[in-house]
Parts: C-alpha cells; structure tokens; sequence
C-alpha cells in the first residue's frame, strides 16, 4: 500500500509526522502557558492561602497542594515495603517459569482503569473506613492514600522486580561462594546493585499517584480546606487532580477562574514532568556498571 | 537465631507479604466480577440506557468506546511509526536516541486529567471543535502513542543489522529498504504495542471526560463531530449517585465489560508479542 509513494514522499511523509509529533509537545507547553498567564503573579501569595472562592476571587492552594503532597507520600508509605518484599521473592525465589505467569497476571491487574478503583474504593474501602474511623461516610485523604496505593502496588512491583532481575547472575554465585546465605546476598548485593532502578520505580510510582485523578476524586471528598488538626488523616481533602476533575466541566472559558484551574494543571505537569525525567534517568541507569 | 534460621525466618516472611498482595489483588478482581456478574445479561448489553443510566443497558457506551479508541488508533499509528521511523532510520544514531526517548517519556509522563485539559484548551475553545468524538480520539491517540513508540523502537533496534546491510546491496533506497525490511520486521512488536495502548486509554476517563462525552449519550454518533458515549464516563456518572442501589448495580455490570474489553486487548496484545 505505501509502495506507491517513491523515496522523496516517502521521506517527506516520516520527517512530516516527527513534526506533528513534536509539535504537539510544543503545543501542550504554550497552550498552558498562555491560559495560566493571567493567573502567574499572584501564584506565590495562593501558594499560601487557605481559602478558595472564584466569586471573591480567593484562589488559595495551599490545601490542595498540601492533601496531594499528603495522599502520595502515605500511598508510597503504604506500597513500598509489600512491594519491594513481592519483588524479592518474584525475582530471587521463584522458578522462571512461575515468575513470568505471576508477574504477567499482575500486569493485567494493573491494567483495571482507575474508574474501577473508584468504583470498588466508594463500595469497600469507604464503608471500611467509616466503619473502623467511626466518621461520617468514609470519604477521607486516608481513604484515598489507601487506595492509591493499592493501584501504584503492581508498577512498584515489576519495575524494582526488573531492577533486581537485571543483575548477572554471577554476582549471586560469587556471593554464594563467600558463604553467604541468601537473605545476606540479597541485603549486601542484590539490593545495594539494584538501588538506582528501585529507587526510579518509587519515583515513578509517586508521580503516577500525584497525576491520579478518577479514583482519588470519588473518595476524598473534595472539600476545600487543611485538616484540622493538620496530621488528621480521616477529614475529607482536595488534590490538585480532584480540583480539576470537578471543576474544570463547569468553569466559563476566560474567567480568572478558569486561569487559576489551568494554572493547577500547570504545576501538577511541570512536578509530575520534573519526576518522571528523574525516575527515567534512575531506571536506564545500571548501578552495576561500574563492576563489570 | 543464627545466620541460616534468619534466612529461613526472612524466605517465609516475604513468602507471606507476597502471599497476602496477591490475595489482595485477586480480591479485587473477585469483587468486580461478584458485584457485576449479576446485572449483566443479553438485554443489558444490546440496549440503549434510560433514565439517566439508572436502567436500561449500556448498548451505546460500548459502542461509543470502541469506536473512539478504533479512530484513535488510526490517528496514533502512523503518527508514532512515522516518528520512530523517522528517528531511527534518518538521523544520526546518537541525537534519535535521545529524541525518541525525551518524546516517549514526555508523552508517558503527562498525567490523564492534563491531555484532557489540553484537549479542551487547544481542541474546543480555541478550534471552536465543540465537544465531539474527534477531540476524544484525537486526545487517545496522544496518550496511546508512547506505548506503541517504545515497542516498535525498541523491535527496529533489534533487527540485525545484516538485514539492512543485504537490503543496501541490493540498491535500495531508504523508503524501499523501510518498506521491505524494517516494517515487516517490526510489524508484530508494533500492533503489539498498540494492543497495549488501547488497552491502557479505553479505560480513560479524566481525559474524555470534558471534549468528548455526553451525559449519559443516547445514541451512536453518525459524523465525526457529534459527542459520543463512553463506558469509563458513564461507570463515572453511575458513581456519583451511590446512594441508588440500581445505579450501583448497572455502574459494576459497567465496570465488569470494560475490564473484560481491557483484558481482551491485554491479551492479545500479548499473544501477538509472543507470535
């Protein structure tokens, strides 16, 4: 079928898509600084006000910044120990065979869209924690950290498993061959070597869970303002990601309103960009290289 | 405790931790199945919703779903095959290392909710596009575009480099040697990618949640620029009412269908790596 183009076209055809591509990327960046521009130079004083009102023209994220902060770091608290031990065992103790159906079953789960996860967090987890916190429905940042970190439990799990299964196996032999049992090799070799790559995976996981939006924003409650006391997990919360979710459908185009939801967008692009280009570098890079 | 019994203590300790994630994660997945094995029948999937999504089936959200993520793929395709090719097989070897990688880790990185965003800003306030079944593809083209990128750049830099050497003595010129050689070659690993991408966006919501979807959509849309009906929105708007058990009850038998589309594409996906 693209027989019929001859080499010129051809060419020009590839050297054109690469320009759409990249111009899309171009595009993102410049369509958000220019919707966000208006609403730029009062971003230090919202950064640390608490009050939210577009009728008043109040736009305070210090609640939101402060929820999504809280929500991702109790997520990775929460998924990080039971992840890293899944991918210990997946990769040192299990035979291949077992491992690559176990690992291929758990990457399907992960693919359960997050409305999913919201769906089963509004009829299970909320519930639950209502139950246990003894408040109101059950919609609370504790709620939605759980659940995060049930969703960012499997993209842990393969890529610090795939961290450690990098390593040659003759690091294992040679540790063996100094006597060491297998928990020590693991501590002393396995993990050390592996550090950079797993440490990309918790990098990556935290900005998978800053950038969530459908699950978080059926269970926190979306309410507007800090927790009082600040360190109490079981009032309802706002993320950056559930502000948008919510408001965004509803927001008349050119407002201030709607410069400060684009300006939300903005920030949560540029932090989940900062984080992903630093967990990226973490996870090409070997660790062991410079062994070999 | 000595050195051999903390080995034996540790082994049946991770063997537990990972013992209860897996229950955990089977758990969910036997909790979508229990809660909507029970509301799906043949009614339910081949009619229209009523009511607001209350009752009736999900017949037009299936469709909507498919059809958007299928023009979505005839979007992203070429576009991310013409953009690897164009890397891998045009510029200087170390610059489309580079690039490829800053263009798939970009467009990987972007959470959901900001192509949405995106898609509202450039798509349907300033083209005045209006929210349409074009926008949504347009924007599941985007997202699925990485995922096809990374496989089938990673299948082209796998093919020996014999195979274009032969392909050069034979006088070939690039475009040929593309066409004979290397996408025949990286076919498989490709629509294996895009089996994944569509597997990932069919999912979406925050993205076509504000440019494409109407609520509660009542019927398949006849041009490209009509709103169109999803099931991840429609499981969304189901959601926001769970106070109403038959709500509830149709939102799960919802979910139960988009996962077993999500794990058909999975699948496949697979399979065609593995051909």
């Amino acid at each position: 079928m693209l027989a019929i183009f001859d080499q010129k076209t051809g060419v020009f055809l590839l050297y054109l898509s690469q320009l759409i591509t990249v111009s899309i990327l171009f595009l993102f960046c410049i369509a958000f600084f220019i919707n966000a521009a208006p609403a730029i130079p009062d971003l230090f004083y919202n950064l640390t006000s608490t009050a939210w009102n577009p009728a008043e023209n109040k736009f305070g994220l210090l609640p939101m910044v402060y929820s999504t902060a809280l929500v991702s770091l109790i997520a990775l608290f929460l998924s990080i120990p039971p992840a890293l031990c899944c991918a210990i065992f997946l990769s040192e103790y299990l035979l291949k065979s077992h491992r690559n159906i176990i690992k291929s079953l758990l990457e399907l789960l992960a693919g359960i869209p997050s409305i999913v996860y919201g769906l089963l967090g509004i009829q299970f987890l909320a519930p639950f924690v209502a139950h246990v916190g003894g408040v109101g429905i059950g919609r609370s940042i504790l709620t939605a950290s759980i659940l995060l970190a049930v969703m960012v439990l499997p993209l842990i799990m393969t890529l610090s498993e795939d961290a450690l299964h990098r390593i040659p196996n003759s690091f294992r032999e040679s540790s063996f061959a100094l006597g060491l049992t297998k928990t020590e090799s693991i501590f002393t070799v396995l993990l050390p070597m592996a550090w950079p790559g797993i440490l990309g995976a918790f990098i990556l996981a935290m900005g998978r869970a800053l950038g969530e939006t459908m699950a978080v924003m059926l269970v926190i409650g979306s309410i507007d303002r800090l927790p009082s006391p600040i360190y109490n997990l079981l009032q309802p919360g706002q993320t950056l990601t559930s502000k948008l979710g919510r408001e965004f459908g509803e927001v008349s185009v050119g407002s201030l309103h709607f410069n400060h939801l684009v300006l939300i967008g903005l920030l949560l692009f540029i932090a989940v960009m900062i984080i992903s280009f630093i967990a990226q570098n973490l996870l090409k890079s070997k660790g062991y290289s410079s062994y070999e | 405790m000595n050195r051999t019994n903390i080995d034996r203590f540790f082994y049946i300790f991770i063997l537990m931790i990972t013992a209860i994630c897996c229950s955990l994660l089977f758990f969910i997945l036997y909790g979508i199945i229990s809660q909507g094995y029970s509301s799906i029948s043949f009614t339910f999937l081949t009619s229209p919703s009523k009511d607001f999504g209350t009752s009736g089936g999900i017949f037009y959200q299936i469709i909507g779903s498919l059809l958007m993520v299928f023009v979505a793929s005839l979007i992203a395709l070429p576009l991310s095959l013409g953009t690897v090719l164009c890397t891998t097989e045009l510029f200087p070897a170390d610059s489309s290392h580079y690039f490829t990688r800053v263009i798939i880790f970009g467009l990987n990185g972007i959470p959901s909710i900001i192509y949405g965003l995106f898609g509202y800003i450039f798509f349907v306030d300033f083209l005045k596009t209006g929210i349409s079944w074009f926008v949504g593809s347009i924007i599941l083209g985007l997202m699925i575009m990485p995922t096809i990128m990374m496989s089938s750049y990673h299948a082209i830099q796998a093919i020996p480099s014999q195979y274009k050497e032969s392909a050069q003595a034979l006088g070939l010129n690039t475009w040929q040697i593309i066409l004979s050689v290397i996408l025949p070659q990286s076919l498989n690993a490709t629509l294996s990618g895009l089996f994944l991408g569509l597997a990932r966006t069919i999912g979406e919501t925050a993205p076509v949640l504000f440019i494409a979807t109407a609520f509660f959509g009542g019927e398949i849309p006849t041009t490209l620029f009509e709103p169109v009906a999803s099931l991840p929105t429609h499981i969304f708007n189901l959601a926001q009412q769970a106070n109403n058990p038959i709500a509830l009850s149709n939102a799960w038998g919802s979910s139960l269908v988009l996962i077993s589309i999500v794990m058909i594409f999975s699948l496949s996906s697979l399979k065609i790596k593995n051909l």
